[in-house]
């Protein structure tokens, strides 16, 4: 295959200007949700990730109730989001409920109210699978306006805060003993997770959004030892499984939510094994050739 | 700032008087009981008390991570609530996350955030203060390892730089002994020593007796309520031990020196001048 082969494999779906659209809704989206979700990752949040995911259901489809398919659809997830962020966070402030807990309750609860009212309407499943899984290509240009605002109000507040939020997130006792907002914080950044969620709900939805936090963010943890430099990479990551998982999608006709997934999953798969130092392959060859604990010293 | 500085000029003055403090948990709301004690600028006052005797919990509170309910804490005469940024908390080890993608910079530099202000990322200039830091903890050399990638007594040391970095003059360490050997206790002692030399007050909790018997001014020994403060030659006692740790520390007594012994074999140690 020439390079022209190449070239002409790549741009041949960008003649149809939703499958453009298409491309850079789901490019933005893996960047600004490996952004958000590189503090995912280092705080140990995926589960409260994935509810959030969930509990914006509701949201999307009291407005579908109200609009349909074309209603307020982004406002109302965006409502709902924040609504079940600052929820959740308010719930785990003192010692009262495990975290889990409570991210477990809120989630299954809001998901069902989701459900109940998408299923009061008769012709709901096309669209609720939308919902769930996505629906890339139906992308609308004032639905890449809202996210391009969106995504680009969350990337600047995390470059404007990024030191703040790192002590809050690496050491909270720090964070208190330098009088930093803590409680703030720690619900600016659940707003913004919530933000990035509604966000991207229409390139992979609901059901997988929790990949789009987690998986670039964990690959690009696997290569660097600084967390802004674990958001760059991850962006990188992000953005290039989008890109490769729609072309993917265009190609071999599968659902192109799912194909992003895919695509990332296998990228994490191979840092996992050959990642530099830290794969498990290299570990494992390392211990047998020099038949000692690679950890000492 | 405390308006009596009185560090280098060696001039008496108090640095953290805690008044009747009790404090806690949810479920454990009396962790700590009506805890008096006084602490002169500059001195070294090593916390002791076995596992849950709310050396931790004594801590948070003197730095703001948990609310008193009673009592009062007070930070070169002032409210600890309006002055706790003058405080330096070094956590218990098990409290940090060592495999959280942070350089050892990156954790110094935390240090600084109030210098820096809101919005800001630091400069060069930030950068080469936190150098000087770690050249001081002798730990340029390791500037730019993950912290998880270090031994446990260079962890502390990064921990202790970070205070630094903080300017605080009281510095509380959560048993920073605690599973590092002999020549890294040495090396913690060391920017210890030099943490004395700019009149920072030091509190730190450790299990360590007899490292506790001779390096420190005063000694605190608590389980919930504090059952002695004072220097070491008044506070070793038998009595205050056995109510303290039970029957596992025994003093003997030869000549002029005590020799306690616990079973722990790691804090066995000496102390000099019992008269
Ligand atoms: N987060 C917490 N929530 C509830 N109780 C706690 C918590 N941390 C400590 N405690 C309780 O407070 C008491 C004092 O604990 P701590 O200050 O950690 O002791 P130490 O540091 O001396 O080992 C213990 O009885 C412990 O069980
Ligand atoms: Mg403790």
């Amino acid at each position: 295959m020439s390079a022209g082969d190449v070239i002409e494999l790549l741009v041949e779906p960008l003649r149809y200007s939703f499958i453009l659209r298409g491309l850079a809704a789901s490019v933005l989206v893996g960047v600004v949700s490996a952004v958000v979700g590189s503090f995912v990752v280092v705080r140990g949040m995926a589960f409260f990730g994935d509810a959030l995911a969930h509990s914006i259901l509701p949201g999307v489809a009291a407005a579908y109730l109200v609009g349909g398919p074309d209603g307020p659809l982004f406002w109302g997830g965006l409502a709902a989001g924040v609504a079940t962020a600052l929820g959740i966070g308010w719930l785990t402030r003192g010692d009262h409920i495990k975290e889990d807990t409570a991210i477990g309750v809120v989630f299954a609860g809001t998901f069902a109210l989701g459900i109940a009212i998408i299923s009061t309407v008769r012709s709901y499943s096309a669209d609720l699978m939308h919902i769930l899984f996505g629906n890339v290509l139906g992308v609308g240009d004032d639905d890449l306006r809202l996210m391009v605002a969106f995504g680009g109000l969350v990337v600047i507040a995390v470059v404007l805060l990024y030191k703040e939020l790192l002590v809050v997130s690496f050491d909270p006792a720090l964070a208190h003993s330098l009088r930093l907002p803590v409680d703030a914080l720690r619900l600016l950044l659940l707003v913004l997770i919530a933000i990035t969620i509604v966000a991207s709900l229409q390139t992979v939805g609901v059901a997988l959004m929790v990949a789009m936090l987690v998986t670039p963010a964990a690959t690009a943890y696997l290569f660097v030892r600084r967390l802004h430099h674990m958001m760059m990479l991850a962006a990188v990551i992000g953005a290039f499984s989008s890109a490769v998982g729609l072309y993917l999608s265009y190609y071999v006709a599968v659902a192109s939510g799912a194909a992003i997934v895919l695509v990332a999953t296998g990228i994490f798969v191979l840092a996992f094994l050959f990642a530099p130092g830290r794969g498990r392959v290299w570990a494992l060859v390392g211990r047998r050739r020099l038949g000692r604990d690679p950890d000492r010293a | 700032m405390g308006s009596e500085s009185g560090l280098a000029g060696g001039r008496e003055c108090t640095a953290l008087v805690v008044e009747g403090l009790s404090a806690g948990y949810e479920g454990a709301r009396n962790a700590v009981r009506n805890v008096s004690f006084e602490v002169g600028c500059g001195e070294r006052v090593a916390v002791l008390g076995p596992n849950g005797a709310g050396k931790s919990t004594l801590f948070k509170a003197i730095v703001g991570l948990i609310p008193h309910h009673t009592g009062h804490i007070s930070i070169h005469g002032e409210d600890c609530r309006t002055s706790h940024t003058m405080v330096g908390y070094v956590p218990q080890y098990e409290e940090i996350d060592w495999r959280f993608p942070v350089t050892v910079r990156d954790v110094v530099m935390m240090g600084k955030l109030r210098q820096l202000g809101w919005l800001r990322w630091p400069g060069r200039r930030h950068w080469d203060e936190v150098d000087e830091i770690l050249a001081r903890v002798g730990m340029l050399d390791f500037k730019d390892r993950q912290i998880g990638q270090l031994s446990g007594g260079q962890k502390r040391r990064v921990f202790i730089a970070r205070a630094l970095a903080q300017d605080v003059d009281i510095l509380l360490l959560d048993e920073p002994f605690s599973g590092v050997d002999a020549a890294a206790e040495q090396e913690i002692m060391d920017v210890l020593e030099q943490l004395r030399q700019d009149g920072v007050t030091v509190l730190l909790a450790t299990h360590n007796l007899g490292m506790a018997a001779t390096e420190f001014d005063r000694l605190l020994i608590l389980n919930g309520q504090v059952i002695a403060y004072g220097p070491p030659e008044e506070v070793f006692t038998p009595d205050v031990l056995a109510e303290t740790f039970g029957g596992r520390v025994t003093l003997w007594h030869e000549d002029r020196q005590v020799l306690m012994l616990s079973d722990d074999a790691c804090c066995a140690g000496e102390i000099g001048g019992a008269k």
